[in-house]
């Protein structure tokens, strides 16, 4: 990386710790260090909203999604506004009418206080675990592709971050995830440009469309009921409705956002913010990875995008397999961009065939490539695509652009961290430590367990991330995670506000009649996991119901 | 219903008028973007 490369991500780093610890003087009190005296513009908590999201495994992964797969993971997110229309008319008012801190102190007003501290427990086990795979995604890959140590990768996202979510709390959050959310887009737009600009000559925007879309990269639609399928429009509309009410609902890593929002109304709009952005803004970021596709057709990249476990099968007793793949792979290159030139000056059907076979060509040497180094390495989660994107930017980019897209993912990474420490914080004080051990003492007695309990989280997330090297594909690593979880909070949500017959028992064995309806379909059939979420749900209220009937 | 009871029998109130059209705003939105995704995966889509 160039100097002023580095100059760029230093100073990004110092921009947002700095501008972080300036809040700490502004934060005197327990709720405004949780909830900034609920007295957050409503465009700041839905850009905090929409940052928290947008992790840098979102960044990373989904651009290499768009390379091998196109538009298709779009569909994940159709049932995002809906959810946020449902999240409106329910939980925003209730969550904020009853002044609560955390999403899970409402259960205790509702049920009772086992069924609150089982759910909190939940969130910090899944979230506390989840923040060190977020930590550890970027690490991972930046320290392989740029050559860096990787306990310093993981130090130089995590200490940061935890530095000014600690001093600041969510003040500091909000206004970081701000400024983060730009960085962020301003690297996704200024990066597309330049995929843009270095288009080959002879080769129209429409052109490279074109030769993405007869690779059908561009379908952003998948209609087949398939169980098995990830992503499809079924899956995406019904399990990614699902996944996105209990997230934005039940996740106290989303509800303490727009919890800092002024009135219900603005809390409200912060929500409903991502409801019009999200999707055009996946499309963007799919978009870089289409693009990217599209560069390697007539640029030669490497035959596998991570170097070192290139280097360790070069030095393997496969090394000659490996040597001989490799030479296939630059023929099949060659004609693959041949095919490429020829679709793009006749644009007819043969050779959009002949293209589409040369790039099965590629694709096929690819897997076989992509085998040895499973073989040799032993890592057989290894998915080649979450090297696409940062190799890309690290060789292919010019002086400058290559320093704001690190920015960049770091600051997809520390919003991410930073809402979550602050939530991890916040159920741990207020939902255990207020709560069971000390009721009573003063505030800044709590402001300060609420800075060490951030502190805390933060070494528990790196120490986490130092052991989460082996993740396979990024993005799923943490959606499954989650909806082992996920659905089975929002099933309790919903007998809270949903259903007045329902009793404190029945929650409570509802909720873990919940998890263990997900665990039993997890390990007994190949439904792709954005149906456990439904599982959760349908898990909880049919023992919720049948409890609070009998009990 | 007090405020340290809150909406304890799980009454969801309905939204004000000017919150319930920007809802239908979403949805049409959503609606068109979806769209125009269809129509640009299809026009360049062979």
């Amino acid at each position: 990386m160039h100097a002023f490369d580095w100059i760029i991500v230093i100073a990004y780093l110092i921009w947002i710790v700095v501008d972080g610890l300036r809040h700490s003087r502004d934060t005197k009190a327990v709720e405004g260090y949780f909830l900034a005296g609920r007295n957050m513009p409503w465009w700041a908590a839905g850009l905090s909203v929409m940052a928290t999201q947008l992790s840098a495994i979102t960044l990373v992964g989904t651009t290499g999604q768009g390379y091998d797969d196109g538009l298709r993971f779009v569909q994940f997110y159709y049932g995002l506004p809906i959810a946020m229309i449902i999240l409106s008319v329910t939980v925003v008012p209730f969550f904020y009418r009853a002044r609560v801190y955390t999403a899970y102190e409402y259960l205790e007003r509702r049920f009772d206080a086992r069924t609150r501290s089982l759910a909190s427990f939940l969130f910090l086990m899944s979230r506390g675990l989840s923040c060190g795979v977020i930590i550890a995604a970027p690490a991972v890959i930046l320290s392989i592709v740029l050559q860096w140590n990787l306990t310093l990768t993981i130090m130089a996202i995590g200490l940061p971050t935890v530095l000014y979510t600690m001093l600041g709390g969510v003040q500091a959050v909000t206004w970081a995830d701000v400024k983060q959310i730009f960085v962020i887009i301003a690297g996704a737009l200024a990066v597309a440009a330049a995929l843009l600009w270095t288009l080959p000559d002879g080769i129209g925007v429409a052109q490279a469309l074109r030769l993405a879309g007869s690779t059908g990269r561009l379908r952003a639609f998948d209609f087949s009921f398939d169980l098995n399928q990830t992503y499809t429009f079924w899956s995406g509309i019904i399990g990614g409705l699902f996944l996105m009410l209990s997230y934005f609902g039940c996740d106290q890593s989303q509800v303490q956002r727009y919890l800092t929002a002024r009135s219900v109304d603005d809390g409200r709009r912060s929500l409903l913010l991502s409801a019009y952005v999200k999707i055009p803004l996946q499309v963007l970021i799919l978009m870089l990875g289409v693009f990217v596709f599209i560069f390697y057709l007539f640029h030669q990249p490497p035959m596998l995008f991570n170097p070192v476990y290139d280097s360790r099968v070069r030095a393997s007793a496969q090394a000659g397999q490996y040597a001989a793949l490799e030479s296939d792979f630059a023929a099949a290159f060659t004609d693959r961009q041949s095919a490429a030139r020829e679709l793009a000056d006749t644009n007819d059907a043969v050779s959009a065939e002949a293209f589409r076979q040369a790039d099965a060509r590629v694709e096929a040497i690819r897997g076989q490539a992509a085998e040895v180094v499973m073989d040799v390495t032993g890592d057989r989660s290894y998915r080649d695509v979450n090297y696409v994107f940062p190799t890309f930017v690290t060789t292919s980019l010019p002086m400058g652009l290559v320093g704001l897209m690190i920015a960049a993912i770091f600051a997809a990474a520390m919003s991410s961290i930073a809402a979550e420490l602050n939530s991890l914080s916040t159920a741990t004080v207020m939902d255990f430590y207020r709560r069971h051990w000390r009721q009573q003492a003063e505030d800044r007695h709590y402001l300060l367990v609420s800075k060490i309990a951030t502190g805390f989280w933060g070494i528990f997330a790196c120490i986490v991330a130092a052991y989460a090297t082996q993740l396979g594909s990024l993005i799923e690593v943490v959606n499954r995670f989650g909806s082992y979880f996920y659905g089975s909070l929002l099933g309790v949500f919903v007998l809270a506000i949903g259903i007045k017959r329902a009793t404190a028992a029945g929650a409570f064995w509802g909720l873990i009649g919940g998890m263990a309806a997900v665990a039993a379909v997890a390990n007994t059939t190949s439904i792709s996991f954005l149906w456990y979420n439904v599982v959760g749900v349908v898990g909880v209220l049919a023992v919720g119901l049948a409890v609070s009937a009998l009990l | 219903m007090t405020t340290d009871q809150p909406h304890r029998d799980g009454i969801i109130e309905t939204p004000d008028r000017r919150m319930r059209a920007t809802f239908v705003r979403v949805i049409i939105v959503e609606i068109v973007v979806l769209l125009a995704l269809w129509a640009f995966g299809s026009m360049f889509s062979s």
